[in-house]
């Protein structure tokens, strides 16, 4: 048989991308618009891990989670562009098109969520290659993807079933706030809710916020599985009630729906009633070396590239505030007297710059118990040694704020007699008055 | 005459609230005026018969096909068209695509879409419009746009509520002509309450008062209930008010 005589039938009916479809809906140039957003969007999320100083992999997997906040406005307002034509008055498809109105509205669906995903994945590329590049420690935490993706695929279907039932103009407002409101509530839940009660909604709420893994611990795959799963077993149920609804029900759930309901409902309350691990421990030891003026600084190995440029800074604080053993007991490691060892804060998302990094480890010198941040002590004085030991350091403190968020005037007389003093002078004065500021109690009027 | 739809003893309800009651009556080619006031159930007989509801009781049927189960309204689908009172296009697509896809959504075949797209067009005169987005069509363009999209798949039952509403006087008797074209070939329920498309359309008519079946005939049987009237149009409506409660 020649090559000629061989043909490729297919069987006939509807296929997700089919050649011989008249017109491409959504149209291409909608789909390539809604990437294009999606695109535009994640960027967006990673910018922050892309422009700080410090890179870690965990940047990665906090920018997936939280990189689905800004698509699910995309994602609310093209759903609603695509859904509303499944509406009962729409003459193009609504709720009477013989092809079978159910797979016209899955084949959508679909279509949108390849879009999407492609767009969301695209915009992170730089973040990869970044990482790849530069971090030092760990290495890709690939479930973040799926992760994201589940919950992506969900505001999908969550959208065009909101937009079957919001098709009047109003629902391009709407949707898009329904879907916002999703991604956040869980969030809200823990906040507001479940705060200081012992339980936690976070394991299966889109985004965590502020409740990022520190350096040092990691997301574990039991959380993303688990939210893979409830997500995927959201995105089932909207396809039952979406069916549904296409199929002029009354009732949203059917037997076997409202089982699927029921099910999901449980897993939620199961969650937040057995609070469940969401991060693990990330096994690591501190890599320590000697500064030049014999600071032995230690480092966690994902922060390894900040240590040239860190070192003559700890070195220079080190000689602003002396280096006795029992000040620093905190942190001293090992035999060395005048040891260091500093984690970098960076609530996981590695977009820190040098001044800020700088500020937590004069804040640690400075405050080593974080008596200021304790409710009714009154910081101004400690504020001002901390900012004029930033100053000397090489910071720019005008307009700064304390390391406890307290607003410092530029204006503000105190203090000023540190201007007069040499660096020199200024160690023999923070040497004198160590204790009083280590421990907050140093006062206006202790002040030069 | 061969029957395309048929109601048998169809009551619908919304809850506890009764919308249709009893209502029996067969659909043949050629076009049948639906005259009703607002809240008679007209609206609602029409999406029982588009298999957007089903009836409380009683029995529907569109081409043989029992559109009360699943299977039967994914089958009669394939032979009506439908066309709401006010309904959606695609706005920022142009009139060629939103045809094309409404007949490929309606079952035409994908190597016969573009052909059927074009004859159809013609027949509703919007042929040199094909490339204009939507949204810039006047009211009357678009209705025949609707018309087009709900009749690409040459449906032998296609339901019109209000079709010639909110048009001009203009548009208006271009629409009806493109209607009375159709009713040579399908059977066509007209939904309406502007008596004058009943006179100039209709062969038949069905009047509802309160969700009953009032009167089912011919418009001849109906104007010679009033042989005092000057003109058709006026016995139509003197008629209908006699019905009308």
């Amino acid at each position: 048989m020649s090559a000629s005589e061989i043909s490729l039938t297919c069987p006939r009916g509807h296929r997700l991308f089919d050649r011989k479809l008249p017109v491409w809906f959504p149209s291409l140039g909608l789909l390539a618009v809604t990437m294009l957003l999606c695109a535009v969007s994640s960027f967006f999320s990673s910018l922050g891990s892309l422009s700080g100083f410090l890179t870690c992999w965990s940047s990665f997997t906090v920018a997936c989670r939280e990189g689905v906040l800004l698509p699910s406005l995309v994602i609310g307002v093209m759903t609603f562009l695509v859904g509303r034509n499944f509406g009962p008055s729409n003459v193009i498809v609504g709720r009477v098109a013989s092809r079978g109105t159910r797979s016209i509205w899955l084949h959508h669906v679909i279509r949108l969520v390849v879009a999407v995903i492609v767009g969301y994945t695209i915009g992170f590329i730089p973040l990869l290659v970044r990482l790849s590049a530069n971090a030092t420690w760990g290495s890709v935490d690939w479930w973040a993807l799926p992760d994201s993706y589940s919950v992506l695929i969900f505001f999908v279907a969550f959208g065009m079933v909101l937009a079957l039932v919001c098709s009047r103009p109003w629902g391009v407002m709407v949707v898009p706030a329904a879907l916002l409101l999703a991604s956040v509530c869980l969030r809200f839940v823990n906040e507001w809710v479940l705060v200081n009660t012992g339980y936690s909604s976070l394991m299966l709420s889109p985004i965590w916020g502020d409740e990022n893994p520190y350096l040092g611990y990691q997301v574990s795959i039991s959380t993303h599985v688990m939210r893979i799963l409830f997500f995927s077993m959201l995105v089932l149920l909207v396809v039952c009630v979406a069916t549904r609804i296409l199929d002029g029900n009354t009732l949203l759930l059917d037997s076997l729906s409202g089982v699927w309901a029921v099910a999901i409902s449980c897993m939620l309350v199961f969650v937040i009633a057995i609070p469940q691990k969401l991060v693990i421990p990330e096994p690591f030891s501190q890599e320590c070396a000697v500064t030049e003026m014999g600071v032995k600084l230690c480092l966690h190995p994902a922060d390894a590239r900040a240590r040239r440029e860190l070192a003559p800074l700890v070195d220079k604080v080190a000689g602003l505030t002396g280096t006795e053993r029992s000040v620093y007991s905190e942190w001293v490691t090992g035999k060395n007297p005048i040891g260091i060892s500093f984690n970098i804060d960076d609530d996981g998302h590695g977009n820190l710059d040098t001044e800020q990094i700088l500020t937590q480890l004069t804040g640690q010198i400075v405050f080593p118990d974080d008596r200021c941040t304790k409710p009714g002590v009154n910081s101004t004085a400690a504020g001002l040694v901390h900012r004029e030991l930033e100053r000397r350091v090489g910071m720019d403190v005008s307009g700064s704020t304390m390391s406890d968020g307290e607003a410092v005037s530029p204006n503000e007389t105190l203090g000023h007699g540190f201007r007069a003093m040499s660096d020199a002078q200024f160690a023999a004065w923070f040497k004198e008055h160590r204790q009083l500021v280590a421990s907050c109690a140093i006062t206006e009027k202790d002040l030069p | 005459m061969n029957t395309i739809a048929e109601c048998r003893g169809v009551s619908f309800s919304y809850g506890r609230h009764p919308v249709l009651s009893d209502i029996s009556f067969c659909l043949s080619p050629g076009i049948t005026g639906l005259l009703g006031v607002n809240g008679a159930g007209k609206s609602t007989l029409i999406r029982l018969l588009a298999t957007l509801r089903r009836p409380s009781s009683g029995s529907v049927e569109v081409a043989g096909q029992d559109v009360t189960a699943r299977a039967g309204s994914i089958e009669a689908r394939r032979y009506l068209g439908y066309l709401p009172q006010s309904f959606e296009v695609m706005n920022f697509s142009t009139v060629e695509a939103n045809v094309e896809y409404a007949a490929w959504a309606h079952g035409v075949d994908e190597q016969n879409v573009r052909a059927v797209t074009l004859e159809t067009l013609k027949a509703v005169g919007l042929d040199e419009l094909a490339k204009r987005r939507v949204r810039t069509l006047s009211g009357g363009q678009r209705q025949r746009l609707g018309i087009a999209c709900a009749t690409a798949h040459k449906p032998e039952l296609l339901l019109l509520d209000e079709p010639t509403v909110g048009v001009d006087p203009l548009q208006r008797d271009a629409l009806r002509g493109m209607i009375a074209e159709l009713g040579k070939s399908s059977a066509i329920l007209l939904s309406t309450h502007l008596v004058e498309d009943v006179a100039r359309l209709a062969d038949r008519v069905l009047i509802m008062d309160c969700g009953r079946l009032v009167f089912d005939g011919s418009v001849d049987d109906l104007v010679a209930k009033v042989p005092t009237a000057v003109d058709r149009t006026v016995a139509i409506e003197t008629a209908f008010r006699m019905m009308a409660s």
